[in-house]
């Protein structure tokens, strides 16, 4: 699994495009039956195959659905015309739903307005190509559906086409599809969808099926309305918290603060006092309180006073945190990559960054509702992670993997924080002992001091230059804790990739360059966080950049082009940002201008900042942004994917940081980890680079810019020089 | 306490507990799941609703400091009021968590201030959102205005 995470980790789109070619193995796709009324209550074309590797779990999935369990299928067109698809991602706000739905309607030549959606069950067949697992993340909705998404449009769509050149007694090749019909272009003879399914059902399902030119495109490329619109603004979205089952109980938690910590005491007869309280259950780092409703297990926890002991992070708090990262500084690392040392410089420069923890603080805290009988076990949560929800519900009920069934409710936000499942264990756990449907619930306390933070990390940088200020040899060494061990439950000396992705693998032309990696455990649950490594490692290279620039009395944009091949990505998306941000006009007095851009996730972002001082606090006025995200399906999506990173990196480079005291985390609610509001939030201009290039990611690679624009900004209006977030006056 | 309220014009009644929030007692004693439960503690915004038109941040507003008042959730407010049809045209959800408790202080806002001035829009609207959809939502509440005083 690390592998494959770490392919998406290097956001390289050739990995991804070799896995396209694997999900495209034409013989490797079966036919599904046509499904009659009944067995989904509906009726109509099912279409269903799964890719190479899962073969065997498919075979399973359909004997499963054969006694009443969901279909497992891509799609399916009914009797009236609509087409249910089947989304393989989760939807956390993204838009993916939508971009997955265009992709989709243009294939088959659908009308989008007919489409309706709903969310994948748990099956290898919607394991994401990148990953090889069913996971959400590392912004690859996109990028690594678009191929197998235009396969399964192209599949139907030539069934279709093959039924009506039977029904109508025409050549197939004089056919083509539009807006939900197939037309004969020659008669001008046309058959709906629907009237084509009883042949079509009948028909084999084309091994290579064609797909479409981009000329062909409808939908791809314009701002199309999103299809969870309505349900969003009407409140009938079902998130994980709107999950309702007869009989079901709801359950809340206090876990030790102390992280690895164990419960030691607490008063059950006063929790049981509360009225409505039905059970005190012990989990494994903490305890819950069952109840008929939220309030009264809320009530009954108040009243449990739960006291913890142990844990591994007890003598932790932030300074200490921060000194045995500077001393890691000295280690010597696990080097990724060589430089030569040079001994005839002009200058050399030395600088030492720092980036704190984050929470992810989700507008949804964490919740999941499971019902565990003898012979089934049913989660529902608002996941990234279907592999392991259903991975963890078949480990603690001791059922078999086919018997687990995972619905994915609408995200309140996901950010990474839900591609770890421990709020589903919890919720599986007390289905079992309270041998009820349990909902679990837990308070913004609980969500902010058990998260799996953002690592903290140091980076140290010792360059040496040229006269003209131009680097000669570059060394890095970045200091932090590994995600994927914690994910992976790996070693406390494993390493992995996203740790120092960023500080090497950009496009700028620097020869001699050095990079090596210290591990330091601090036995603090850490995870992904929007943008992952790049969302530090984005400020370091960025924010030393625009130092060198600086002592080299260049211009940012002038000297990052020194360093970068004129036809490379990154030089388009700096000349481009270049023009729309007016950089050469003279900011007004008083307003400081920023530069900073990351390529990430298989996309290039750039940035600048207009920024003010307003009673010696940071006022931020305008971000320009340039994205270069490949071909774009949903540029309405995009521009707000962006704008909304800019925001949450925002919010990070100015207010972000998780403090630890005695081993706990300090922050505990919004008024002590405050979010951005709408009165901070700046004016956001977004451009999308005109590209042909494979579609990159865009949820993430917002994020990295932001911060060291804005230092850099900041830096011109007090002269500072700014190396650590948050970034304060 | 024995409870009556009337929530988007139906009466309801109930047994609950004088020190419930009254979001708790829309979620799980109405089962009306449009309002959100995000910070417990009126921070954020996401569970408001409104009381005889005002908004209120119902995971910190015991029931029993109710007195008679309307309660309009998310799922009183039609698909035809100015400010869905705005948040409808605009696309403005993401993740669209925060987005009852947005609507409904957008709701109130223009009942008492048919033209909201930027810097009013900016105070009044100051539920968090993490998605960032603050752009959108501005844009939204703008375009509120302008169907309403169109009589939309």
């Amino acid at each position: 699994m690390q592998d494959l995470m770490k392919k998406s980790m290097n956001s390289s789109l050739s990995s991804a495009n070799a896995l396209q070619v694997e999900v495209l193995e034409p013989q490797n796709m079966a036919r599904r039956d046509l499904f009659k009324a009944g067995l989904l209550g509906l009726g109509g074309l099912v279409l269903g195959f799964s890719l190479p590797s899962a073969q065997k779990a498919y075979a399973k999935t359909e004997s499963v659905a054969q006694k009443s369990y969901p279909v497992k299928a891509w799609l399916q067109l009914d009797h009236q015309g609509g087409l249910n698809l089947v989304i393989p991602v989760s939807e956390m706000g993204q838009g993916s739903q939508t971009a997955i739905a265009m992709i989709l309607a243009d294939e088959l030549g659908a009308d989008y307005d007919n489409i309706s959606v709903q969310s994948a069950l748990n099956s290898s067949i919607y394991n994401n190509p990148a990953f090889g697992m069913q996971l959400t993340g590392g912004s690859t909705a996109v990028r690594a559906w678009w191929q197998p998404m235009r396969v399964v449009g192209a599949t139907l769509r030539e069934m279709l086409v093959m039924a009506a050149a039977q029904q109508l007694k025409v050549d197939a090749s004089g056919c083509k599809t539009m807006a939900g019909k197939v037309i004969h272009s020659a008669s001008g003879q046309e058959v709906a969808f629907e009237q084509l399914i009883d042949i079509a059902s009948k028909l084999v399902p084309p091994v290579k099926p064609m797909l479409k030119d981009a000329s062909e495109y409808r939908y791809i490329g314009k701002p199309m309305p999103r299809v969870d619109t309505a349900a969003k603004t009407d409140g009938s979205a079902v998130f994980g918290m709107d999950v309702v089952l007869d009989d079901m109980l709801i359950a809340t938690v206090a876990q030790s603060p102390v992280f690895g910590g164990e419960i030691d005491s607490y008063d059950e007869a006063a929790a049981k006092s509360v009225k409505g309280v039905k059970a005190v259950v012990e989990l494994n780092n903490g305890i819950a309180v069952v109840a008929d409703s939220y309030w009264q297990a809320k009530k009954g926890l108040d009243k449990l006073k739960p006291v913890f002991k142990g844990g591994n992070t007890s003598g932790l708090n932030t300074q200490s945190i921060e000194q045995r990262l500077q001393k890691g500084l000295k280690k010597t690392g696990v080097e990724v990559k060589k430089s030569q040392s040079v001994s005839v410089f002009a200058e050399q420069h030395q600088a030492v960054y720092q980036a704190p923890y984050l929470a992810h603080t989700t507008m949804e805290p964490m919740n999941a509702t499971a019902h565990v009988t003898d012979s089934r076990c049913e989660v529902w949560a608002p996941t990234q992670n279907q592999a392991m929800t259903a991975k963890i519900a078949a480990d603690i009920s001791l059922l078999q993997p086919d018997q687990v069934v995972v619905h994915t409710t609408y995200l309140g936000g996901g950010f990474g924080r839900r591609a770890f499942v421990d709020y589903v264990a919890q919720a599986v756990h007390l289905s079992m002992e309270m041998e009820r449907p349990v909902k679990v619930i837990w308070s913004r306390e609980e969500d902010i001091q058990h998260d799996f933070y953002r690592p903290a990390a140091v980076c140290g940088f010792d360059i040496k230059t040229d006269k003209k200020g131009m680097p000669l040899e570059w060394q890095v060494k970045v200091v932090s804790d590994s995600p994927m061990a914690s994910f992976t439950n790996g070693s406390s000396t494993m390493i992995d990739n996203s740790m120092s992705e960023g500080l090497a693998d950009q496009e700028y032309q620097i020869g001699n360059l050095g990079l090596s990696v210290v591990r330091e455990d601090m036995k603090i649950p850490v995870g992904f966080w929007r943008s992952v490594g790049h969302s530090y490692s984005g400020f370091f290279m960025e924010g030393m950049l625009n130092e060198l620039a600086l002592k080299a009395k260049q211009d940012p944009f002038d000297y990052r082009r020194a360093l970068l091949k004129p036809d490379s990505r990154t030089a388009g998306v700096l000349n481009h940002l270049e023009r729309l941000s007016n950089w050469r006009v003279k900011a007004p007095e008083g307003v400081g201008k920023g530069v900073a851009l990351v390529e990430s996730f298989g996309s290039f972002a750039g940035q600048v900042v207009e920024a003010r001082l307003v009673n010696n606090q940071i006022k931020v006025d305008k971000v320009y942004c340039v994205i270069d995200c490949g071909l774009v399906v949903n540029p309405e999506i995009v521009k707000r994917q962006i704008s909304s990173a800019v925001i949450y990196g925002l919010t990070a480079a100015l207010k972000g940081k998780v403090h630890l005291e005695g081993g706990a985390v300090v922050e505990t609610n919004f008024d002590n980890y405050p979010m951005l509001t709408m009165q901070e939030t700046p004016d956001i201009i977004v451009e999308i680079v005109d590209s042909h290039n494979a579609p990159g990611g865009y949820g993430e690679p917002g994020v990295p810019p932001i911060a060291p624009a804005l230092a850099a900004a900041v830096s011109q209006l007090t002269g500072k020089t700014y190396r650590e977030l948050p970034i304060k006056v | 306490m024995k409870l009556s309220l009337n929530v988007n014009d139906q009466q309801y009644n109930l047994d609950v507990d004088a020190d419930t929030p009254l979001l708790w007692v829309i979620r799980d004693h109405l089962k009306l799941n449009g309002t959100k439960f995000s910070c417990g503690n009126g921070l954020c915004g996401a569970c408001t609703v409104l009381l005889d038109g005002k908004t209120v941040r119902s995971c910190s507003y015991p029931v029993s400091n109710l007195k008679n008042q309307k309660i309009t959730t998310i799922e009183g407010i039609d698909s035809d009021h100015p400010v869905a049809q705005a948040w409808n045209q605009l696309d403005v959800p993401q993740c669209g968590y925060c987005q009852s408790g947005q609507i409904l202080s957008a709701v109130a806002l223009l009942d008492q201030n048919a033209n909201p001035s930027d810097a009013e829009v900016k105070k009044a609207m100051n539920n968090l959102c993490r998605c960032g959809s603050y752009p959108e939502i501005k844009k939204a509440v703008d375009l509120s205005t302008e169907l309403k005083s169109k009589g939309a």
